[in-house]
């Protein structure tokens, strides 16, 4: 019998979380190359601006609070200036800074993305791992998994774009309800990524030696299929909010979006966009160029995270197999 | 204790009898304190039986008739809300594979004290580590305390799979079901283990049903052998007169197949007569 005292043990078990805070802990700890860092310096600065964007937009401009928060200053006197010292990307029609509306606006599409990815993720993954949890066990419980899966591509062939605009058109134009339309859009997504995923850990070995050992249903999902099952979906979300966002700037740009004059970079464009025939590009070319390089930086950090995702499992099942060769 | 009987289990089709059978009237029973191997071919249903036993078989696979008793309780008819008090805590399995039964996110010894307080909800979390680490202990893993902290990938095959014993026995059940519990283990550290199931047998009057492909350790710890073949229990005999003679062809097939010295099958025929 062991003797060593077991008060240690007994914390660093009490300590750390689920194997999720390891397997986090262990692919932060990779270290990154500075192509990575540039990329999670990138989404630094998306949330920072986020934050005190609305605030130092102007403060670093000097032209007065033209960014959508609060008091407009518009100055018709100014409209349309080339970029130069004071605006350094110019103003728009209506003699807002383009530079600080630029800085401005993540917040609103950053907030928005969010919002509506957090709430796919809410809905869409729980329905998913119910539905493949359920789904073929008894025959009510088929239809009940059938049921929510159905609705999902139903949800999924529908031209997204159309129905955003017709959630807007019908319910009015709100930011809300531009979150809504996006949670809607992207519920299939992590429906079908967490039932994929149920589907295979259901059937784990794991998941039967669990059973016997006495644990119920909600033990089960809740304690080792679950956390076994959203991988895929962790992985997915920077993708998402990605396309949210760029989803969101074609709304704005239709008109179906945030209403202007908040800052927002899709209406943005469309505003500037009338005058780029007549020659005045800048208050159409910097949002866009902000909202490619947002929409990049995001899909660049979803692609690393899941190549992380890859590195720490592949060497999980490289000690693995090395020690059962040991093993013999 | 556990007694089968006339257990069929079927994957139903269109055929007439409405069903392949793939258990075909098994009809089985050990007494506490008793140690039975079951042993045959791959596929012959000896994995299908530990499954059925344990709840774990799922449409399309059901039971058709028979009943499993444990203390006189059907187990195939009784609600899993029932069944799940029995399992774990009175009734234990070990199921085959090592690793691929712990979950691949926690430690090795949460998932021990979570068996533990899953039954006895009123043990302390510092108590039901202390004893986790005994049964780490108890089934020869180095370092328990070490090891309890160690994540499944983090543990070689056979520690895994002395860990799954180690959670099978968590709860001092009174009987234990044991599909190829020491597969890939050390021959030594085999032997512990089987040693301290046989001191479970006769110290605390556990019963024991285990599935092996291994004659040699129905010779030295059991008391009987079932062979089981194409669905059928083929042979039910005493491991003295087994070994011996064996009476159906299929026995005597897997004699031939696993002895292959003369001299070993004399060996496991003493080991067994000296019983």
């Amino acid at each position: 019998m062991t003797t060593t005292d077991t008060s240690e043990t007994v914390n660093s078990l009490a300590a750390t979380g689920g194997g999720w805070v390891h397997r986090l802990r262990r692919m932060l700890f990779r270290k990154p190359s500075p192509a990575t860092a540039a990329i999670y310096g990138g989404v630094g600065i998306i949330l920072l601006l986020t934050i005190i964007g609305p605030n130092i937009g102007p403060w670093l401009a000097d032209a007065g609070c033209a960014c959508g928060w609060g008091d407009e200053e518009i100055d018709a006197g100014r409209s349309l200036e080339a970029p130069s010292g004071t605006h350094f990307f110019g103003t728009d029609r209506s003699g807002l800074d383009v530079f600080s509306r630029v800085l401005s606006a993540p917040r609103i599409n950053l907030v928005i993305a969010l919002a509506a990815t957090a709430l796919s993720v809410a809905i869409g993954v729980p329905l998913g791992l119910l539905a493949g949890y359920i789904g073929g066990r008894t025959f009510a419980a088929t239809a009940a998994s059938e049921i929510i899966m159905r609705f999902m591509d139903v949800l999924q062939s529908f031209p997204l774009f159309v129905f955003a605009v017709v959630l807007v058109a019908v319910r009015g134009q709100s930011t809300e309800i531009v979150i809504i339309a996006l949670t809607i859009v992207n519920l299939p997504v992590f429906a079908r990524l967490a039932r994929a995923e149920m589907l295979t850990v259901r059937e784990q070995p794991y998941s039967d030696a669990a059973r016997i050992l006495g644990h119920g249903n909600f033990r089960l999902i809740f304690r080792h299929l679950a956390p076994n099952s959203v991988a895929s979906s962790v992985a997915t979300v920077p993708m998402v909010i990605g396309f949210v966002i760029l989803f969101t700037a074609s709304l704005s740009f239709v008109g179906a979006g945030v209403k202007p004059p908040t800052a927002e970079l899709g209406g943005m464009i469309r505003i500037g966009a009338n005058n780029m025939v007549t020659g005045e590009w800048w208050p159409s070319i910097f949002p866009g160029v902000a909202l490619g390089l947002m929409v990049l930086i995001f899909a660049f950090a979803a692609q690393d995270i899941a190549a992380r995702m890859r590195a720490v499992k592949r060497a999980e099942g490289l000690m693995s197999a090395e020690t059962s060769v040991e093993a013999g | 204790m556990l007694e089968i009987k006339n257990l069929t289990v079927g994957l139903p089709n269109r055929a007439e009898s409405g069903f392949d059978t793939m258990l075909d009237d098994v009809s089985l029973s050990v007494e506490a304190g008793q140690s039975v191997g079951l042993v045959g071919e791959a596929g012959s249903g000896k994995s299908l039986l530990v499954h059925a036993i344990g709840g774990l078989l799922r449409p399309p696979v059901v039971p058709i008739s028979g009943e499993i008793l444990f203390e006189g309780q059907d187990l195939l008819s009784m609600p899993p809300d029932d069944r799940r008090l029995i399992l774990g805590e009175e009734l234990s399995l070990v199921l085959p594979g090592g690793r691929i039964r712990l979950n691949p996110l926690e430690k090795v010894g949460r998932q021990i004290v979570r068996v533990l307080r899953d039954h006895h909800p009123e043990m302390a979390k510092a108590e039901a580590l202390e004893r986790a680490i005994q049964l780490l202990d108890r089934v020869g893993i180095p370092d328990p305390d070490k090891r309890a902290l160690a994540y499944p990938h983090e543990l070689s095959g056979g520690m895994a799979q002395r860990t799954v014993v180690a959670m099978a026995l968590a709860n001092s059940p009174r009987f234990l079901v044991a599909d190829e519990p020491t597969t890939g283990i050390d021959v030594t550290i085999q032997r512990q283990i089987l040693e301290d199931f046989a001191g479970l047998i006769r110290e605390d009057n556990v019963g024991l049903l285990i599935v092996t492909r291994d004659l040699g350790i129905v010779a030295h710890f059991c008391d009987r052998v079932a062979v089981v073949s194409e669905g059928r229990i083929v042979e039910n005999a005493e491991v003295r007169t087994f070994f011996k003679e064996q009476q159906h062809p299929v026995s005597q097939e897997l004699m031939r197949a696993t002895v292959l010295e003369r001299q070993k099958a004399a060996e496991w025929s003493a080991a067994a007569a000296s019983r």
